[in-house]
């Protein structure tokens, strides 16, 4: 989905449902960049600085030294793997992206990753 | 193989940086490695002896998918993953890494094998258009080679003004020559800048398509992003041929007429 932003920075939003493992993330992404913010849950991550998030869920966050490499524990989303619309909501919400439209329930297949 | 065996068969053999733990029917095995933004890569064995898969559930896949607005591999990223496959004994299935492990199999070398091989196609993040402009100027040239165009990328030209260009394809085809500028941004703050680049651009070469083996440009316009005017086609309208990426079709028609 794109996000229309004052700027008009080529900004789209990207989520992912994993019902296998199970997990979730969602990404915002520059398209001249790459990933800039991102929510993963369902994964352990490991920061440059060789500390460890220590539990399966954290936010991706910008910087101009590390990219998108530092990672963080974050407060506000109550949401598990199990519940992406409410991650979505959650993550949309302290991102302050205003989202238009219906957030419908999982479908069971929606076709394959990245083909 | 309960978590504890399958555990037990790998840090034996492989160490303690290898952890496991029964998750949803299946086994989660926590490896050492990560993917290139530090997210750790976890592998799943599922089903039993005498036959056990170990998958990366399609996690992989998944990462690189948050990477990069494309929706689809092109096919040097195909082939790359392919190389992958055949190096480590691994198959790609539905978006999944994955190896069958037989009874007798190595199980702790069999999910070396496998996390090597989820890394190195993890790795296909460094062939991504981070930069639009020249992985739209990688396909065009993949496309030139599948239609057996002689062509050569990033001829430097010098313009009436003494500048020197650099144009991103000299095509030469039987019947006459082309000089083609790729025009790709994902920005639409961009796009004029870009536009008034490439009118600059021809206008300075112009004598090249007034000799006596006449030059035709092309300025073929990357419009599998919404960010072009109809004002930016109209300006480079009297200097060149408009084509679009996407229809190559009329782009090579043009470059054959």
């Amino acid at each position: 989905m794109d996000v229309l932003n004052s700027g008009d920075y080529p900004l789209i939003v990207n989520a992912w449902y994993n019902p296998l493992v199970p997990s979730f993330s969602v990404a915002l992404i520059h398209r001249g960049v790459g990933r800039i913010y991102g929510l993963c849950i369902g994964h352990e991550h490991h920061n440059p600085s060789c500390s460890n998030i220590g539990a399966e869920i954290h936010k991706h966050a910008w910087s101009d030294a590390t990219r998108d490499k530092d990672a963080y524990l974050p407060t506000d989303i109550s949401a598990g793997a199990d519940n992406p619309v409410l991650a979505l909501r959650e993550f949309f919400q302290e991102a302050n992206i205003r989202h238009e439209g219906v957030i419908s329930p999982i479908a069971p297949r929606q076709g394959t990753l990245f083909s | 193989m309960t978590s504890v065996d399958l555990c037990a068969q790998i840090s034996s053999r492989i160490g303690e940086l290898f952890s496991c733990a029964a998750q949803n029917g299946h086994v989660r095995i926590r490896t050492p490695f990560l993917y290139p933004d530090g997210d750790v890569i976890a592998l799943f064995a599922r089903g039993d002896f005498p036959l056990l898969e170990l998958s990366d559930f399609g996690e992989t896949m998944r990462w690189l998918a948050m990477q990069t607005p494309s929706e689809r591999r092109s096919k040097k990223q195909r082939q790359i993953i392919q190389d992958v496959c055949l190096t480590h004994g691994v198959e790609f299935f539905d978006g999944m890494v994955l190896l069958r492990v037989r009874a007798g199999d190595d199980l702790p070398a069999a999910v070396v094998r496998l996390g090597q091989a989820v890394l190195r196609i993890a790795d296909l993040w460094f062939t991504f258009r981070l930069r639009a402009f020249e992985a739209a100027t990688d396909e065009v040239e993949e496309f030139l080679t599948e239609k057996r165009v002689q062509y050569v990328r990033g001829e430097r030209l010098v313009g009436r003004s003494g500048k020197t260009w650099t144009v991103d394809f000299h095509a030469h085809l039987p019947r006459r020559s082309s000089l083609v500028t790729v025009l790709s941004t994902g920005s639409r703050g961009a796009a004029r800048g870009i536009v008034e680049h490439v009118v600059t651009e021809w206008f300075d070469l112009n004598t090249l398509a007034a000799s006596q083996e006449p030059m035709k440009f092309i300025s073929l316009f990357d419009d599998t992003e919404d960010v072009w005017s109809p004002e930016d086609f109209r300006l480079v309208e009297p200097l060149s041929t408009v084509s679009y990426w996407s229809r190559p079709d009329e782009f090579y028609a043009e470059l054959v007429a």
